[in-house]
């Protein structure tokens, strides 16, 4: 589990110390402040941990961190993720499981990481990213583009889950939280989605009837990824999940089910990490923190950089929650002048 | 059980005797009440296993309306000031710091232990509409905030309610 990260000189992040995260945490802000970069950022960090000694890889951390770097960020040289007029370079200390993980780097970087130091031991656990948009109807494309044509385009968040949602979904007992999740996941797609070895193509099966994946709704593709990863076991207790915008595509009573089975997997172990826009989310995270003494960390983008919160002590005070207002009074002015 | 109270166009309870304190229409009020506004009542609740619930009642007729309030953010800040003003002067009153509080205060009141006793400020519109209730909520528990920080009251201490909801908690009969 990740415990604490401080990141400096990253991108848009110039500063930001997150000392305390729990099973589920959020982050919240308005656009262009660097919510997914910073997913992305803890992202390649736990990926980076993961691949290192696995299998017979022989690569060092250094190495597998700078190209996590680059093909999730894609730039020119990893350099150019140093914040733009930052006068020191770039750091990363993520905490996993109280155990560190840091490195650093100047604009001129090329691909070379001299400094990286790592106590985590490795992981045999998978983190995953889960981008706003859904990948099942791009699956093939995003694999030929990336491991045959070697080209920009889709970063490593899109063909990491590709590769994950690639390998076949295993029989015998799974966890029974996950079993239930998986349950709870297809009450709200009305059917489930199947990979069709014979076509190499993804299916939505409903009752008897099967439909292409490209003819599905944006939201069921959504939900099907997770579900299919649960599936597959290629998530385990350990698995750290990233969700940016979780809302996207999906009904609001859509989104809270899907904010109850996040609950469900958080209590069996998953860590989440969640990036959002939306006043469904922060509400419904809101009542699981009270109705179970929960608690959920925020970290806010705010005028003077990132404020952490808990959303067990209540709800956070952001421009989500604003807007929500703000929409209310128009209204009411509009129904009744 | 006392007589029902008849605010803005409601009527609530009628409650078990003692565990109503009408604060509005209180002689400790009345003693005290220029320039201070106040909610309408406080109410016992109980329940198995929990803490003892007060619950601090204002009520409105309507909602924010340009042509009778002055615009939303008034409202809001009005209601904060009666919420505010009742819980403060209803724990004063069962601290006894009002001469008057002894003879008005039931006994339920009087022997409340104040340090584990859990509060809830309510607001019930009459007739609003159910989608209008949750930005209202969100607007008087941002306002409320210092209170509900200060008082170490839960995160779910603030409530925004019509009439409907008001009936289903026992708020009216």
């Amino acid at each position: 589990m990740l415990n604490k990260v401080e990141i400096k000189n990253f991108g848009p992040l110039q500063h930001i110390k997150w000392q305390k995260m729990g099973k589920i945490n959020l982050v919240i802000g308005a656009n262009g402040t660097g919510k997914t970069f910073l997913l992305k950022s803890l992202y390649s960090s736990m990926k980076s941990v993961e691949e290192y000694k696995r299998g017979d890889d022989q690569r060092s951390a250094a190495e597998i961190l700078a190209e996590k770097l680059y093909w999730t960020f894609q730039p020119e040289k990893i350099g150019d993720l140093v914040s733009k007029g930052a006068d020191s370079p770039l750091s990363c200390k993520i905490t996993v499981n109280d155990c560190s993980f840091s490195y650093g780097f100047g604009k001129d970087t090329v691909k070379s990481i001299s400094s990286l130091e790592s106590h985590v031991p490795p992981r045999v656990s998978n983190s995953i990213f889960l981008p706003a948009k859904e990948i099942l109807s791009l699956h093939h494309i995003i694999l030929k583009s990336r491991e045959q044509d070697k080209l920009f385009g889709f970063d490593d968040t899109y063909l990491d889950l590709a590769r994950a949602l690639r390998q076949s979904p295993k029989g015998g007992k799974n966890y029974s939280e996950f079993a239930k999740s998986r349950q709870s996941l297809e009450e709200i797609l009305e059917g489930k989605v199947e990979f069709d070895e014979y076509s190499g193509r993804w299916l939505f099966k409903k009752g008897n009837q099967k439909f292409p994946i490209g003819v599905t709704a944006e939201g069921v593709k959504k939900i099907a990824i997770l579900d299919t990863l649960l599936g597959n076991r290629y998530l385990d207790p350990d698995s750290i999940i990233f969700i940016d915008e979780p809302e996207s595509a999906l009904h609001p009573a859509a989104i809270s089910k899907f904010m109850d089975i996040i609950a469900m997997l958080a209590d069996r172990g998953i860590q989440f990490f969640m990036a959002s826009h939306s006043y469904f989310v922060v509400k419904k995270l809101f009542l699981i923190a009270q109705e179970n003494n929960l608690s959920i960390p925020v970290i806010s983008a705010c005028d003077n950089g990132w404020e952490t919160m808990d959303l067990r002590d209540g709800m956070p005070d952001n421009p989500i929650i604003n807007e929500s207002i703000r929409l209310y009074k128009e209204e009411v002015e509009l129904a009744l002048r | 059980m006392n007589m029902p109270i008849i605010e803005s166009g409601m009527s609530f309870g009628p409650f078990i005797d003692g565990h109503c304190f009408y604060i509005e229409k209180s002689v400790t009020y009345k003693k005290i009440e220029k320039n201070v506004q106040m909610a309408e009542f406080i109410l016992l609740r109980y329940k198995t296993g929990k803490p003892p619930t007060v619950w601090v009642i204002e009520a409105k007729s309507s909602s924010p309306h340009p042509d009778t309030f002055p615009g939303f953010d008034e409202f809001i800040c009005e209601i904060k000031e009666k919420l505010n003003n009742a819980l403060v002067l209803g724990v004063a009153a069962c601290l006894n710091r009002h001469s008057t509080a002894h003879n008005e205060l039931s006994e339920q009141f009087k022997t409340l232990d104040l340090s584990i006793v859990d509060f809830k400020l309510i607001l019930v519109i009459k007739g609003h509409k159910a989608e209008w209730l949750p930005p209202l909520q969100d607007a008087l528990t941002k306002v409320l905030h210092p209170t509900v920080k200060t008082w170490a009251l839960s995160a779910l201490s603030v409530m925004v309610m019509n009439d409907d909801i008001a009936r289903s908690y026992g708020l009216m009969s």
